[in-house]
């Protein structure tokens, strides 16, 4: 014999509630993170470095074309004038965003591969937290709602007021392999 | 060309704050419910919420810190588009 100390139902049905609530929450939260975890991976591994690829096309484009301009203007002038003074800047320029998107888009290789791991490191305590909220959580209920069942039951045979609370701790026997709360025969 | 941070930080925050009110709900509940089987309860149902939720509460972190990391050194600082 094993005896129940529960002096308030209430206070368990609000736990089981709360346990219920805790499970969905955290069930939909697991959903959000794990969608923002693969939209953060496909944004490192494919939109930014399409990104930097793209950049470098056209900074290759821009260096073409400026050296065509300062190539015009050094046939016509020998390379003296204030324009081709010009055109060399734009040169050195379009040179430097050029080497600036190479680098980037290497850097950004590098950078997808540091974020695809560290997404993949939160799959493990993203299933372990799952276990808890569609497995642990719910059985925790289902046993609150077993207890609450038996409680309830047994205060109607004594024809107490559910949630008066009970004075004595032995007030409510059980055996000790049943339901917390099992009324003795 | 930051990236959006917002889904991780509020679906770490709601995870917190679903175990923060489950905490208070549950200390009340142990002023009503003193026998041996509600320590039972508490040993095999709940104890091990807390680990789980900082482990994953870290590897956010973690992800986090490595995304506002690459952010800042993929970020277009030479030209004005944007991504």
């Amino acid at each position: 014999m094993s005896t129940s100390d529960v002096r308030s139902i209430d206070s368990l049905t609000r736990l089981r509630h709360t346990l219920v609530t805790l499970a969905g929450d955290w069930t939909d939260c697991l959903h959000q993170i794990k969608y923002a975890s693969r939209r953060i991976e496909e944004r490192f591994s494919v939109d930014i470095p399409a990104y930097w690829r793209h950049q470098a096309e056209l900074a290759r484009r821009v260096l073409a074309e400026s050296l065509d301009n300062l190539s015009r203007l050094q046939s016509v002038s020998a390379g003296v004038s204030a324009s081709a003074t010009e055109a060399r800047m734009r040169v050195a320029k379009a040179r430097q965003r050029l080497a600036f998107c190479l680098e980037k888009e290497k850097r950004s290789r590098q950078l997808a591969l540091a974020v695809q791991q560290a997404c993949q490191e939160l799959n493990g305590p993203i299933a372990e937290v799952a276990v808890h909220s569609e497995t642990n959580l719910p059985a925790a209920a289902a046993e609150l709602a077993r207890m609450i069942d038996h409680l309830s039951r047994y205060a109607e045979i004594r024809s107490s007021p559910i949630d008066s609370p009970i004075d004595s701790p032995a007030q409510l026997p059980s055996h000790a392999d049943e339901s917390p709360g099992e009324p003795s025969q | 060309m930051s990236t959006p941070l917002g889904p991780l930080v509020d679906g770490q925050s709601r995870l917190r704050s679903g175990y923060k009110s489950l905490a208070e709900t549950w200390s009340i509940v142990k002023e009503d419910w003193r026998d041996g089987r509600r320590e039972q309860f508490e040993r095999e149902r709940l104890l091990a919420l807390g680990p789980s939720l900082t482990r994953l509460s870290n590897a956010l972190d973690n992800l986090r810190d490595c995304i506002v990391n690459a952010d800042r050194e993929l970020a277009d600082t030479h030209g004005d588009q944007t991504l």
